[in-house]
């Protein structure tokens, strides 16, 4: 079954639907904002228990995606505050110069790919240095191909404030891969 | 001035909310439009290596577990709670275990030297004739 979005009553129906078609999303955007396989796999599943919890709520004003985002950035934020708070912690975060061998190049010339895996590794040096909500805003438009609107209603900001973050982080990515500019 | 576009042009372009004379100029200057072109290109070689990643990473789907992390948290409370009380207790126990244990051989013989020594000075401390009678009393006992 397919879950359509902005269909509250499939998320009574077919719960389970919706937890197969968007956790991956869900784990994918943790795991690249907390680095920590872990953590992402406890926001993932504390998403969609709450969510669950919720379900009747859904209203469908926006995408069931969209919805499980908002979750999720709220408990990611609540969690990089514990995380904060917790000092003596030491969680164990997937180092950001390793990253960029997940690339898969296989078409093309080993030149190549090594150049693009150092361009990726570049890139993920300075998303890891973004400001928390650019970094949020960055990784919603540019990992979870979420738009402008989308982002407003996963983050609760505002959309002049969502796209000021977007160029912001933009700026600061291209400056960190480019020094010159 | 420059003719080329701004970068916050750029980051316009590529956040894909472009003005209108930036569209037209990346339409007509190859320089940006390569520049534009090589971002975007970066930008889809990391959404790949985040899907790759999360995929390689992901845990098995299991069905939903409907315990939150907080819960799981009061549970690992729990465990300290129990761990602490069971430090406690060993520490309350241990030295009185210790100390009702049978004696080591050694000690033993030292209570034992310790038995004879005060034996003797009971001994002589109890003699019942004073010193300065002594003589008289080792010529009656010489005698029976």
């Amino acid at each position: 079954m397919t879950v359509a979005t902005s269909e509250p009553n499939t998320l009574t129906a077919d719960f389970e639907s919706v937890v197969i078609t968007y956790r991956p999303a869900v784990f994918r955007f943790a795991l690249a904002w907390l680095r920590d396989r872990d953590a992402a796999d406890t926001v993932a599943q504390d998403c969609f228990l709450r969510a669950f919890n919720s379900r009747v709520a859904f209203r469908g004003d926006c995408g069931v995606k969209t919805w499980l985002m908002r979750i999720a950035v709220n408990l990611i934020r609540d969690r990089i505050r514990n995380r904060k708070l917790q000092f003596w912690r030491r969680a164990t975060l997937e180092p950001v110069d390793q990253l960029s061998q997940w690339l898969d190049r296989g078409q093309q010339s080993p030149e190549a790919t090594l150049l693009c895996r150092e361009q990726v590794a570049t890139l993920w040096a300075a998303v890891d240095r973004l400001p928390e909500k650019q970094r949020c805003v960055f990784l919603l438009r540019f990992v979870e191909d979420m738009d402008v609107l989308e982002i407003v209603t996963a983050t609760g900001m505002k959309e002049g404030t969502v796209k000021t973050h977007l160029f912001r982080s933009l700026g600061a990515v291209r400056k960190r891969m480019d020094p010159s500019i | 001035m420059s003719d080329h576009l701004t970068s916050q042009q750029i980051s316009e372009l590529v956040a894909g909310a472009p003005g209108a004379a930036a569209e037209e100029h990346v339409r007509d200057c190859p320089a940006c439009r390569s520049e534009v072109e090589h971002f975007n290109g970066t930008l889809a070689s990391f959404r790949q290596s985040v899907r790759h990643w999360s995929e390689e990473r992901e845990p098995e789907f299991a069905p939903l577990r409907l315990v939150s992390s907080d819960r799981r948290l009061a549970v690992q409370s729990w465990g300290w709670a129990v761990a602490v009380a069971a430090c406690l207790i060993a520490g309350v126990e241990l030295p009185r275990v210790i100390n009702n244990r049978p004696a080591a051989p050694h000690q033993v013989a030292a209570q034992v030297t310790d038995a004879q020594l005060l034996a003797r000075v009971d001994r002589e401390l109890s003699e019942a004739v004073p010193p300065s009678l002594e003589p008289i009393a080792l010529k009656n006992r010489t005698q029976q």
